[in-house]
């Protein structure tokens, strides 16, 4: 693989770790995602293709060691407390400011949904595609991707409500 | 009847419908008080979730993370263990390690700051062979954790590696090239509950760091148990064999950073003298 490939990959690590973020809801998690993702990535790296998406490539293997994951654990059901995901941001040294608990929040939340509603959301919602991009990324029609989304944004929003993380993220523009 | 759809207001909340959809929702908006309800749900988590989530996400992205892509063999579960400590001046070596990385490392935990050497208790013998194995060929070069932080490590920054059993800090100290235009490192390893070894190695053509020299050296004394810097520690020898290698200045860390992106080559097509 080229050095080339390498340092676009390096530059896709931001938005890889918020990706990661929204579908393990846990910081600590999300790297060791990003990183197997990254160690999966170079040594299948004669599967991609050059002039097809790097981007959701990657994301294509996040997703899919993310889904033998959560297959394997089972996750899915198992509610993560709002105190200890606290705790984990403040015990490890980082910054704890109202933004991060809201992130953490937030991110709880979104860990808690089906496995296909987090995609669709990891992929619009945070990573900011286009219906269209998501629906290719994820091999899906993008009608599909629309009410999978809608129905995911309604039960987060529900979830938001819940936890109090709806306030912070509705004044984002306003307060500190 | 209710020809808004939830999707349809999703777009709309999204920025991605078209004009005649815009003004239909706008209108449906205006008339139903409860279009405002249904709307929050997908303002609520649309842009505003994209936006928390880059704005408040700890960061930097951890080194591990972009080690992960550029040591040459992450591919396979050693990616893990290299930890560096990126400081960009070997003076911060000391006051600066970051926490995660002590927590990501246990080793780490047992040599403290990397840089902190007991000395005089080395195991006799080992020393110029730690972190070295010899080749085929005859050659001692660098074994893979060695070789790892000399590929990938930028100068003044530590890893931890574990070498024959024993956390190993590994710290690139300055790069230079030689008149065959070989580049070479100058390193030191720490141990806990051993001397401080310095070395030179040299990048071969097959990719190898040939060792050119390794020994354990005395340092500054350390009674009381004091963390001494590294840099104070010096091998007449081992100065005297860069001194015979090195042609032109050592490289600073833009040159050398870029040097080891382009796989240890010269980024412009070779010239025998890289500076002055």
């Amino acid at each position: 693989m080229s050095e080339d490939v390498r340092t676009r990959m390096v530059e896709l690590l931001p938005r890889l770790r918020r990706f990661s973020y929204a579908l393990t809801g846990n910081l600590d998690e999300a790297d060791d995602l990003v990183q197997e993702t990254c160690a999966r990535a170079l040594v299948s790296a004669e599967q991609w293709q050059a002039g097809t998406r790097l981007d959701s490539w990657m994301y294509r293997i996040a997703q899919n060691i993310w889904f033998d994951k959560r297959r394997a654990t089972k996750v899915r059901g198992e509610v993560v407390d709002v105190e200890t995901a606290l705790d984990v941001v403040g015990s490890d040294g980082r910054d704890v400011t109202e933004s991060h608990l809201t992130l953490q929040a937030v991110a709880s939340c979104i860990s808690q949904l089906p496995v296909d509603q987090q995609l669709v959301i990891a992929h619009v919602c945070i990573d900011g595609q286009s219906y269209k991009d998501a629906a290719e990324s994820l091999g899906i029609p993008i009608g599909t991707v629309m009410s999978r989304l809608a129905r995911a944004r309604q039960s987060l929003h529900l979830a938001m409500l819940a936890n109090g993380s709806v306030p912070q993220v509705a004044s984002l523009g306003g307060r500190p | 009847m209710n020809p808004i759809t939830d999707e349809l207001l999703m777009a709309y909340a999204d920025g991605d419908i078209s004009k005649t959809d815009r003004a239909i929702v706008e209108a449906y908006l205006a008339r139903d008080p409860l279009g405002a309800d249904r709307l929050a749900a997908f303002t609520a988590t649309g842009k505003a979730l994209a936006d928390l989530f880059e704005r408040a996400l700890p960061g930097p992205v951890p080194q591990r993370l972009i080690d992960a892509l550029l040591a040459p063999e992450s591919g396979d579960k050693r990616g893990g263990t290299v930890v560096p400590f990126k400081l960009p001046k070997p003076r911060q070596v000391l006051s600066r390690v970051p926490n995660w990385a002590l927590a990501a490392c246990v080793t780490s935990l047992a040599i403290g700051s990397g840089a902190l050497m007991v000395l005089n208790q080395r195991a006799a013998g080992t020393d110029d062979m730690f972190g070295a194995v010899v080749s085929a060929d005859g050659t001692k070069i660098a074994d893979t954790a060695l070789a790892s932080v000399l590929n990938t490590i930028a100068m003044g920054a530590n890893a931890i590696q574990t070498i024959d059993g024993h956390a190993a800090s590994i710290k690139p100290v300055f790069t230079f090239a030689t008149a065959q235009s070989r580049f070479c490192r100058q390193y030191e390893i720490g141990r806990s509950n051993a001397a401080l070894i310095s070395g030179v190695a040299c990048r071969d053509g097959q990719g190898r760091w040939t060792i050119e020299a390794q020994e354990a050296i005395a340092s500054a004394s350390s009674a009381g148990g004091q963390i001494v810097p590294a840099g104070k520690a010096s091998s007449e020898s081992i100065d005297a064999l860069v001194d015979q290698l090195i042609s032109g200045d050592a490289l600073g860390l833009e040159d050398e950073v870029s040097v080891m992106k382009n796989g240890w080559r010269q980024p412009n097509p070779p010239k025998p003298d890289i500076k002055n």
